[in-house]
């Protein structure tokens, strides 16, 4: 089900970004980014800070993208909120390519606040280096994945390396004995859901390990899965060319339509 | 010697001439008689008269009065004179003995001399007696006339020995046991009837119709009560009502009542399968009251067909614990319950629904999302259910091998007029159930008013119905709904109500009028009241709507061992398909009997469009409780569309399986147990009923007595029979033509008539 997206803003924006073009183009174009890239400013603070009113209903019609706040130990560059820009592109790109109904508005929630965190069943995971949660934080985010809620971790990548892929596996075999992560295959669900991925997840920089993913034991069901290729920063749709940016994006709204589905 | 001397004269007795009349049989008319005696009266008279002047007058009127004294005694004998007198008829008059054999009858609490007889043992006694000299029924009786014996308890029959009194009657039916003899006996002159009896536990027609029966006829009832009138000490399961077949994994309630008569302190109720105790629950007699009632939940845990038992543990000296248990068969249907649910869009309240009932291997959930206009994204169909990749059934035989319907987030517009109307169909005539759940295209925002399904559904909606809204509020269950199917997430009441109260809120909710006349409301948005979750039965089927599409935070909310979300979704599906018509049903005429009683087997068959099929060959297999298998032919009844019957005569007593399958179709034999159990009925409220005994036997003018009172009533019969054979006698005729008193009459009078003429000189 690959889908091209011919004439697409997506498809202007990474083509004006790896090709020389008049100024007149330029300045057109290169407003859209300045926009773009102003508003992602502008809401930059609102990522860094977790949502100011703990109450704020959550809009149930609506599906939110949240991305989770967590300390990374490691000296590495990219922390958990690096490129807040690729959420907001993967969001616009779920709006646009399914009928969900999809909330664009930003969101961080923390291991820490549980109850708040509950209001989003679905949740996103990123950073290069490796961390470690403390014991209040690992033990809410086992109960978070019990209850059903979904995290789909995504290694940024530093320098090649797979420190938090490994480090995530680390923590949820500890969390979950006897139920260890292992390599999704490839003609699960989830890599067939909505777009088709013969070869499974698509990777982008890193090491090649393969998609992972802890299956609820009893139906099977993927409780949690991480993602070694930096599809991340695929979203931001900068680094690694439209082809693989657009394999991103489609990965990253297959994970959310078997979310939504399973 | 007078009496010798009368007898020589007359030819007969004296007593005779008391009881008889004197009549005349003469074929010559009486008034004729009467007129030649009055002419040969007159023509001696004249005679006389001409020898008036020869004889003096008094010697003519001796002579006349001779004369005519003569042709009385004549003109007598003329008349064929007869002495009349009715002669009982002791050889025809019959009197019914009737023996009660029921198993009430084996109570031992009649007081005989030194020892307790049980009931039986007493009618024995009173009716054939046990030693020489005693009284019995059958031989006192038998000297005035003939006496019949039956013994009797649903229904009379002949006695023909004492040893077929065996107390195994299963039930008593006072009225048939007269009604029959009565019919019996039409002919014969029955001169009373008499029966031994406890009166307990009558069933059938009442006692009063019995007696009106022999009322009619002008036949006495004599009654000998057998028995104490005081029930003894008794506990019991008086009632059990219990479903027949459950669906695995469903709870199962029992609607027990109990009787505890002597009995108030608490005691133990134990359900078991087999020697397995499956439950065990203490009870506590009310004070003041010998009966209880209650429901006892249990979810059975075991396959196919069991046999359960519900017990009273016999103990604290209770002396008859025939009647403490009650049986029961219940069916586990292992058949998945397939659920075709629909929605708009991928949104989170379909992961969680979906989640709840997926892991309940009772539930085969079937989705069908929308992800663009004229594509559907499938999950847990089934080979031949291709045609969902087009999205919503469009044929009754599509539509129809689901049981239930979920429409989610999806506007009315996705459907054509004909599957909306499919749609109703499927929830009236199907018997289906429908539920909608909140969304932003759901109810009167998803343009439902004036359709089909808004028709069905239990909330009044508009187009003009506020937009979604996305606020979080508790949703509040209604007290008095508490106890619906659908909330109760515990039994114990109490516990019900704090797992509601305590429930996590609910997030977003989509407006709506109001609940519908007959519709019921099990929750609301306590701001505004506006309905949270409303349900109504529509045709053959039932409808929910759930208004909110924020249901997944509960279980978000809750532990992860908390179950409150994945029960009440599994509970309010499993209530919405309570009506759906299966294809193949099966039934019986009865979920207990008694040894030999005919079973009769029904079984329903309809085509995959629910009509009616009469050309199946139904075929029925009964494994009786020794395992032995025995196959019946089902034929169509002919006036009842697709319906087949059968019958089959249980002959032990046990637990029975019938797997009833229709010939060339995959699915498996449709199982169902029945019980055949030894009769305990009669030991309810087992007292000796006497008022009633002596109301009925003073209806038809006879009596009641005791079974001390023996003697007395084999007086009071011996005297009726008496009586009805004078009512009957023959009348007898004694002629008295040759009466030596006539011709010494005659003889003295013409001697006397002959030595007066001779002496006036006429001889």
């Amino acid at each position: 089900m690959n889908r091209h997206f011919p004439n697409q803003p997506l498809d202007l924006f990474l083509t004006a970004a790896h090709q020389k073009m008049s100024r007149r183009d330029f300045f057109r174009r290169g407003g859209k980014g300045l926009l773009a890239a102003i508003l992602a400013g502008g809401l930059l603070p609102r990522l860094l800070t977790s949502s100011a009113n703990a109450a704020q209903a959550v809009k149930t019609g609506q599906f939110i993208f949240p991305r989770l706040q967590f300390t990374v130990y490691d000296e590495t560059t990219d922390l958990w909120n690096i490129s807040p820009i690729g959420d907001v592109n993967l969001r616009a790109k779920l709006q646009e390519l399914t009928n969900i109904n999809v909330s664009q508005e930003p969101k961080v929630v923390h291991l820490g606040d549980f109850d708040e965190m509950c209001r989003y069943p679905f949740v996103f995971m990123t950073s290069e280096g490796s961390f470690k949660l403390p014991e209040q934080e690992e033990k809410n985010l086992r109960e978070f994945l019990e209850r059903g809620g979904f995290v789909h971790a995504d290694d940024c990548v530093y320098r090649g390396e797979d420190r938090f892929f490994k480090c995530y596996i680390e923590m949820i075999n500890r969390l979950f004995p006897g139920n260890p992560m292992r390599k999704i295959p490839y003609d699960h669900e989830i890599f067939h859901c909505y777009y088709d991925f013969p070869n499974g997840a698509p990777h982008l920089q890193g090491v090649p390990h393969g998609a992972y993913g802890l299956f609820e034991p009893g139906t099977g069901r993927l409780m949690t899965v991480v993602t070694p290729g930096d599809l991340h920063c695929g979203w931001v749709c900068r680094f690694f060319g439209p082809e693989k940016d657009r394999q991103a994006i489609e990965m990253g709204i297959n994970i959310i339509i078997y979310f939504l589905t399973h | 010697m007078t009496s010798r001397i009368f007898q020589w004269l007359c030819n007969q007795p004296p007593e005779l001439f008391l009881q008889g009349k004197l009549e005349f049989t003469s074929r010559l008319p009486g008034g004729l008689r009467l007129l030649l005696f009055a002419a040969a009266a007159a023509a001696v008279w004249l005679l006389y008269r001409r020898a008036a002047g020869r004889l003096p007058q008094a010697t003519r009127r001796w002579l006349l009065g001779l004369r005519l004294a003569l042709l009385a005694v004549l003109f007598f004998l003329l008349g064929a004179p007869v002495l009349r007198v009715k002669k009982p008829q002791k050889e025809g008059s019959f009197t019914a003995l009737l023996l009660d054999n029921s198993a009430s009858m084996t109570i031992e609490d009649v007081a005989a001399a030194d020892r307790t007889l049980s009931r039986l043992d007493a009618a024995r006694q009173a009716a054939f007696g046990t030693a020489p000299g005693e009284p019995a029924l059958v031989r006192a009786l038998g000297e005035g006339g003939q006496v019949v014996t039956y013994r009797f308890a649903d229904a009379p029959s002949r006695l023909q020995r004492p040893q077929q009194l065996d107390g195994r009657g299963p039930a008593t039916n006072l009225f048939r046991a007269i009604h029959d003899v009565d019919a019996e006996l039409q002919a014969a002159p029955l001169a009373a009837v008499v029966m031994l009896t406890d009166g307990c536990r009558n069933a059938g027609g009442t006692t009063a119709d019995a007696a009106a029966l022999l009322q009619a006829r002008g036949v006495p009832l004599f009654i000998l009560g057998l028995g104490n009138s005081t029930p003894p000490a008794d506990r019991e399961v008086v009632q059990l009502l219990a479903p027949s077949r459950v669906r695995r994994n469903s709870a199962v309630e029992l609607d027990v009542t109990l009787r505890h008569t002597g009995f108030p302190k608490p005691f133990e109720l134990q359900l078991k399968r087999g020697d397995t105790l499956v439950l065990a629950r203490t009870v506590e007699p009310r004070p003041g009251s010998d009966i209880t009632r209650l429901r006892i939940p249990f979810t059975p845990d075991h396959e196919g067909t069991a046999t359960y038992r519900l017990e009273i543990p016999p103990g604290d000296g209770e002396k008859y614990t025939q009647n403490n248990a009650r049986e029961f068969a219940l069916a586990i249907q292992d058949d998945r319950l397939p659920v075709l649910y629909i929605e708009g869009s991928p949104r989170t309240e379909y992961r969680y629904l979906r989640r709840a009932l997926f892991r309940d291997p009772d539930f085969r959930l079937v989705g069908v999302l929308r992800l663009a206009p004229n594509r559907f994204f499938i999950q847990g169909a089934n080979a031949g259910e291709e045609f969902l990749k087009d999205g919503f059934p469009t044929t009754a035989e599509q539509l129809f091998r689901f049981q239930a319907v979920i429409l989610g987030d999806i506007e009315a517009d996705v459907f054509t007029p004909a599957q909306l109307a499919l749609l109703e169909q499927f929830v009236k005539s199907r018997g289906g159930g429908l539920l909608m759940l909140g969304g932003v295209n759901s109810f009167g925002l998803g343009h439902y008013a004036g359709t089909p399904v808004g028709r069905m559904l239990p909330v009044a909606i508009s187009p003009q119905d506020p937009p979604y809204s996305d606020e979080e509020f508790p949703a509040t269950p209604e007290a008095a709904q508490l106890t619906h199917p659908v909330m109760k997430l515990a039994s114990d009441p109490l516990e019900n109500a704090s797992i509601w109260n305590a429930a996590p809120p609910l997030l977003g909710i989509t407006p709506v009028a109001g609940l519908k006349p007959g519709a019921s409301l099990l929750l609301k948005n306590p701001r505004g009241g506006r309905p949270v979750l409303a349900v109504q039965d529509y045709g053959g089927g039932r409808v929910a709507a759930f208004t909110s599409g924020g249901s997944w935070f509960w279980r978000m909310s809750l532990p992860a061992s908390d179950e409150f979300h994945e029960k009440f979704w599994k509970q309010l599906v499993r209530w919405l398909v309570v009506g759906v018509k299966e294809q193949l049903t099966v039934d019986t005429d009865a979920e207990i009997y008694a040894r030999r009683d005919p079973v009769t087997v029904r079984a329903v068959v309809l085509g995959k469009d629910l009509t009616p099929v009469n050309d199946a060959r139904v075929r029925a297999v009964v494994s009786d409780p020794l395992g032995n298998t025995q196959e019946l032919v089902m034929d169509w009844i002919l006036t009842e569309e697709g319906v087949y019957q059968c019958r089959y005569i249980p002959e032990l007593e046990g637990a029975y399986k019938l797997a009833v399958r229709v010939e060339g179709w995959e699915n498996a034999p449709l199982e169902k147990g029945f019980l055949v159990n030894p009769p305990v009925a009669e030991f309810a409220d087992a007292g000796l009923k006497k008022e009633t005994l002596q109301q009925m036997a003073a209806a038809t003018h006879g009596k009641y007595f005791d079974f001390q009172e023996l003697p007395s009533l084999i007086q009071a019969v011996k005297g009726q029979v008496r009586q009805a054979a004078t009512q009957r006698a023959i009348p007898q005729d004694y002629p008295l033509w040759d009466m030596p008193l006539l011709f010494l009459a005659a003889l003295a009078l013409m001697g006397a008539e002959w030595f007066a003429r001779r002496r006036a000189g006429l001889a």
